[in-house]
């Protein structure tokens, strides 16, 4: 109870915020702020970057994910894991290293480019779950009542997908809306650069809480498209044992096609901010490098992680029992505000936070706890989600066993749920751990002042465009996060193993 | 002409050889059940003929037509085969309708036409009204239904149908049987069914062929494969058997429970030993004390329609146990004595060592 209380607080504090800034602000003067061309100008600018990102990761993700788990391409589980190394790689890290090159890649199609290559397996990894979890024999009915392969790719297999390749844009294209870091390195303005911008630069609260507001409202537009994408039929087919095995595509004269469009596409997504990196850092070894305060600042970032990791496991436990284990208005709250929250962008959670720890609690302004809270609230859908896999699993019969044997609801808990979900929970502090890694925006806003973060640290480095210095810090932040990543999707793809045969034709 | 020839079909996975050189063949609007237990190559036999297996060596042909051969393999889609899987998945993103209508070919036909022929076929599998349905609306009964009239709808040269009842309760096993094979008949369909349920083999299909271990050890029609199967182990998979060591003397088997007649005449040489096998329900109940069996109750298992008895012959007949069916309306408890009678011929095989 207290728990989704305490959520439902967290997540009306975004609108709380702007709603007591236009007040400060006078409403008149505030409708003024919001009605200006300037706004209209940022919102084509957003929309723009989302619409082109979204779209172009969407293509290549189901190109990618079909090549990996349907074609007879050689090595296809290699390709799987580096088709997912973009991950390791923050936006802004990339954004930063092209630039740092090729400084004309300033602009719309730098920041399409850019952030498509870094956000595409988002799209990649649900197509290639669905693709495999498909049963084989929808795609035979279909052979068998006269459609050749690509006419049941387009009326069979393409469906099936299409809710897992939505669910994959709408979170890139929420990602857009929220990207800060790599957006300022091209040079491309959305609202989230415009509301930093005027609230570091020209120190505007005003104007801020107001742009605040239109990202509220397309963030929100994004979730109710979400919801009626889901609400309208949710098939997941499973493979009911039949005696499948999915039929391999053979490419044939394609192959050299297919694999130089994965080279490339390695090459510019992952290869060439690696490359580019590693370059710096050799050129930078000249520049003395400051190892202590790569180190402390390494040890910074690591107990943030665990913190925050830490504290959206704590909150999110009791919310993910909620909702599985009980029916009911406060459940299904607690299950769906999570998704509200998640769309937040960093910066707004950043701001809401600043402005009522100043306001109300001013002992906490710049805090690490406050910090931690700002990680908790941005990341605790992504432990409630991974938890919640875990849970539905535990059959409630095994608990209800347990307690007949005369263990009570704590010892239970202790010996069987907890055993049983740990992989859950384990999957849910990696993710939140990788994601605070990488977090850029909230951090900026929260952390307390003089602590850097490996983020930050690079952050503010190549703002003054010493990408020399800031090298080994990225290359660490890189090599920490990288490996969660890497493992996360490792353990996806080795979950279903699967028999497999090659047709000719 | 026959509808369908599979000639020498073989088929490895790894190390198991699912089909060990089958040969089968149907005559037009006959409908073949495959009969055998879990793992024997069913599955892989139909969808070999389906195209989605290539099978090592063998050929199948459909009308007179080669679909698959050394050196010919058509794709599963020009094959004209109806298929439904063995968990007769449906479009989970389709309507019953669209479901149905999928292998229509909208070149040749119009909106209208496939309208029509979409309700036909609910018509047919008796689903009328639920046409706008998703298929998670629907129970799995009335799932497997579409799924046949889905199969069905392009008239197909020949339809698979793999376990097409598995998943459902005896009620409506029994009742969807009936539909399908009065569907399958009403529209002379060839088809295969494959089951491992002895029953439904044998009540519903023309022909039985019964498979063990990649191999068809046995094809004939229902009576044949339950009076004259094959061998021992088809004799008891199809059925309830009791068996009894016996010697032969000419057209007869000598048994402790008395010389029975065989169904095979010349198979055996006079004086050989062999296994006589009897089916429950040729033992009959006797008033007389001549001529028959006398035997005890040891336990007795009521099946509502009969009741299976097993019996202990007496000593002076020499113990052996046997299986009797006899009619449900009686009651028998345990120590009970018999008299029992045997009608009809029995089958004779050749006695191996240990074999019961
Ligand atoms: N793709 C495959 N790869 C390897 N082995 C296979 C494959 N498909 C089937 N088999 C094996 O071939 C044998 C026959 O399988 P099949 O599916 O035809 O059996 P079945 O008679 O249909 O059984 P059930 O009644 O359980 O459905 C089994 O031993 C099975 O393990
Ligand atoms: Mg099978």
């Amino acid at each position: 109870m207290l728990a989704v209380l305490l959520l439902a607080a967290l997540s009306s504090l975004p609108v709380l915020y702007v709603i007591l800034r236009a007040q400060d602000a006078g409403w008149a003067y505030s409708a003024e702020l919001l009605l200006r061309p300037r706004i209209f100008e940022l919102l084509v600018n957003t929309l723009k970057l989302a619409a082109g990102a979204t779209l172009l990761s969407c293509l290549i993700g189901v190109t990618t994910a079909w090549l990996v788990e349907r074609s007879d391409l050689s090595y296809r589980k290699v390709w799987n894991a580096i088709v997912t190394l973009p991950f390791a790689v923050p936006a802004f890290i990339s954004a930063y290293s092209w630039i740092s090159v090729f400084p004309r890649l300033e602009g719309f199609y730098g920041a399409v480019l850019v952030l498509t290559f870094s956000n595409f397996p988002l799209v990649h990894l649900p197509v290639a779950a669905a693709l495999r979890g498909m049963d084989p024999a929808l795609e035979e009915t279909s052979r068998s009542l006269g459609f050749g392969r690509i006419a049941t790719f387009f009326k069979v297999v393409l469906p099936q997908l299409k809710v897992a390749i939505l669910g994959g844009g709408i979170l890139i294209a929420l990602h857009m809306l929220a990207e800060f870091g790599a957006l300022s390195f091209l040079n491309y303005e959305t609202f989230t650069t415009a509301i930093f911008d005027q609230y570091y630069v020209a120190f505007n609260s005003a104007a801020a809480a107001m742009m605040t507001l239109v990202l509220l409202l397309l963030c929100m537009g994004m979730l109710f498209l979400e919801f009626l994408i889901r609400g309208r039929g949710y098939y997941a087919t499973e493979r009911k044992g039949s005696p499948g095995e999915i039929e391999l595509v053979a490419l044939g004269k394609w192959k050299p096609v297919a694999l130089l469009f994965l080279v490339l596409l390695t090459i510019m997504a992952a290869g060439a901010p690696l490359g580019i990196i590693t370059y710096w850092l050799l050129v930078g070894s000249s520049a003395a490098l400051d190892l202590p305060d790569l180190l402390n600042t390494l040890q910074i970032t690591l107990s943030f992680g665990l913190g925050g990791s830490v504290l959206a496991v704590i909150f999110a436990l009791p919310l993910v029992f909620l909702a599985v284990r009980y029916q009911g208005k406060f459940a299904t709250l607690a299950d769906r505000i999570p998704y509200f929250i998640h769309s937040l962008p960093g910066i707004v959670v950043g701001l809401t936070l600043v402005f009522f720890a100043v306001r109300y609690a001013f002992v906490l302004y710049q805090t690490v706890p406050l910090l931690l809270i700002g990680y908790a609230m941005l990341f605790l859908p992504m432990a409630q989600s991974a938890i919640r896999a875990a849970l539905v699993q535990v059959s409630r019969q095994l608990e209800e066993v347990a307690l007949s044997l005369g263990k009570n609801a704590l010892s239970v808990f202790m010996r069987i749920t907890l055993p049983l979900i740990a992989p859950g929970v384990g999957a849910g502090l990696a993710l939140v751990f990788l994601q605070i890694m990488k977090e850029l925006t909230a951090t900026l806003l929260l952390r307390p002042s003089g602590v850097d973060t490996l983020a930050t640290k690079v952050w503010e480095l190549t703002d003054n465009a010493q990408y020399a210095a800031s090298a080994p810090y990225a290359a660490a932040l890189i090599l920490i996060s990288g490996l969660p990543v890497y493992l996360l999707t490792m353990r996806s793809f080795t979950r279903s193993s699967k028999r497999e045969k090659v047709f000719d034709g | 002409m026959d509808k369908l020839v599979v000639n020498n079909l073989s088929k490895s996975f790894a190390e198991v050889q699912a089909l060990k050189a089958v040969d089968l063949s149907l005559a037009e609007g006959k409908v073949l059940a495959v009969l055998g237990p879990s793992g024997c190559g069913k599955t892989t036999l139909l969808r070999c003929i389906a195209g989605f297996e290539i099978p090592e060596s063998g050929s199948i042909q459909v009308d007179g037509a080669t679909l698959f051969d050394s050196q010919r393999f058509v794709k599963p889609e020009r094959r004209k085969i109806g298929y439904v899987p063995q968990h007769g998945v449906l479009f989970p993103h389709l309507t019953v309708a669209k479901n149905i209508g999928f292998g229509l070919p909208k070149r040749t036909m119009s909106t209208e036409q496939i309208r029509h022929r979409v309700e036909e076929m609910l018509e047919l599998v008796g689903m009328v009204g639920l046409a706008s349905r998703m298929p998670h609306e629907l129970s799995g009964g009335q799932q497997q239904r579409i799924a046949l009239a889905r199969a069905l709808a392009p008239s197909p040269a020949l339809v698979l149908l793999d376990e097409p009842f598995s998943a459902l309760d005896a009620g409506l096993r029994q009742s969807l049987r009936e539909e399908v094979k009065n569907t399958l008949n009403s529209i002379n369909a060839t088809a295969i069914i494959v089951t491992h349920d002895q029953e439904e083999a044998l009540s519903m299909a023309d022909s039985v062929a019964v498979m063990r271990e990649g191999e068809c050890i046995q094809m004939a029609d229902p009576v044949t494969i339950y009076r004259h199967p094959a061998d021992l182990k088809v004799a008891t998979f199809v059925g309830e058997a009791s068996l009894i060591q016996g010697r032969v003397t000419g057209a007869h088997a000598d048994t402790q429970i008395g010389s029975l007649p065989l169904a095979q005449a010349g198979l055996f040489r006079p004086g050989d030993t062999v296994t006589v096998m009897l089916r429950p329900e040729q033992f009959v109940l006797s008033n007389a004390a001549q001529d028959t069996i006398s035997a005890q109750v040891l336990k007795s298992v009521y099946c509502g329609h009969s009741t299976l008895v097993e019996v202990q012959i007496s000593a002076a007949l020499g113990n052996e146990k046997l299986q009797v069916r006899l009619h449900g309306a009686q009651q028998f408890q345990p120590g009970e004595s018999l008299h029992l009678q045997v009608q009809g011929q029995a089958m004779a095989y050749a006695a191996e060592p240990g074999e019961k």
